[in-house]
């Protein structure tokens, strides 16, 4: 037994579910005019957001002569960046929900499969030595 | 040995382990119609069958999530199109299940297994997009040249729990 086996495999839902967005970094600037939705969505909306979700750190940083940009920190340790210029603040708020409900995971095509499975299968696999006989 | 666990039994009792109304008829005097009692009581036949089914621990499920049937197992994960009235951290319960099977036994609805009979639940984990796909349309020597760029927005479910109720 190889001591990666004995380690448990988490299985986020099984048990309890585990949001997989860390933190959002908000970063605006004073000057520059595609901030000026971001500023309005951190004057009104971002303290309604920080409050519903207790479990992501919310941080508010200036970055000056930059357009504004959301980065979302997963627990996987990847980092999804979102540039938010010249957007309203309702755009804000949806770009903001899309963060939060990702995990950090690359984006693939996931239509190929639907159904993602490490259980073995509960049937068993075919075998022609355990099938009844042909019968003519 | 082998031959006796590896044989499957089919456990259907179409009236009684089916999606219907059990009906019964109550003789009238006076009137010429016929009255229809729904019972939900499971008979002893239902209840020993599912037992069996319930006994052998490991489940598999064909369950219809979002509309499409898939076979499920606990702690799959199942992508499906993004369902709009959900957030994440959510569980849903299924319940249009089509079979619902183990190692030696299934049990098959017509075309749905009564509800009372299982418990699948899901916890929804993402709601995401697919990577981004390009189409492109060309029509050669005719100067037309478009891209359409796209991506599909999924629903990531994990499968909680597959599970046979007792019935007493």
């Amino acid at each position: 037994m190889s001591a990666q086996r004995l380690a448990s495999v988490t299985k986020n839902g099984v048990g309890a579910y585990v949001l997989q967005c860390r933190k959002m970094v908000f970063n605006y600037c004073e000057n520059w005019g595609s901030n000026k939705g971001m500023i309005n969505y951190l004057k009104k909306d971002i303290v309604e957001f920080a409050k519903a979700n207790p479990q992501i750190e919310v941080v508010v940083e200036q970055r000056p002569a930059h357009h504004p940009v959301i980065r979302g920190e997963y627990l996987n340790g990847r980092e999804k960046v979102i540039c938010v210029r010249n957007m309203a603040p309702f755009e804000i708020k949806q770009k903001v929900q899309l963060l939060k409900e990702s995990s950090g995971a690359k984006l693939k095509n996931l239509t190929k499969r639907p159904v993602l499975s490490t259980t073995e299968s509960v049937r068993g696999i075919w075998s022609p030595f355990h099938t009844n006989p042909h019968k003519i | 040995m082998f031959a006796a666990s590896l044989v499957r039994r089919v456990l259907s009792t179409p009236s009684t382990l089916a999606n219907a109304a059990i009906t019964r008829q109550i003789p009238q005097q006076s009137s010429s119609f016929l009255r229809f009692v729904h019972t939900n009581s499971v008979d002893d036949a239902t209840k020993s069958a599912v037992n069996k089914l319930r006994d052998q621990l490991r489940f598999y499920a064909i369950a219809e999530v979002a509309g499409r049937p898939l076979l499920i197992t606990k702690n799959d994960l199942v992508t499906v199109h993004r369902l709009k009235d959900v957030s994440v951290g959510d569980v849903l319960t299924l319940d249009k299940v089509r079979e619902i099977g183990s190692k030696d036994y299934v049990l098959r609805g017509q075309p749905y297994v009564k509800e009372d009979l299982f418990n699948i639940q899901a916890t929804v984990i993402e709601q995401t997009k697919s990577k981004m796909i390009s189409i492109i349309k060309k029509k050669r020597r005719k100067n037309y040249k478009r891209t359409i760029t796209h991506k599909q927005t999924h629903t990531v479910l994990r499968i909680s729990n597959v599970d046979v109720n007792k019935l007493d």
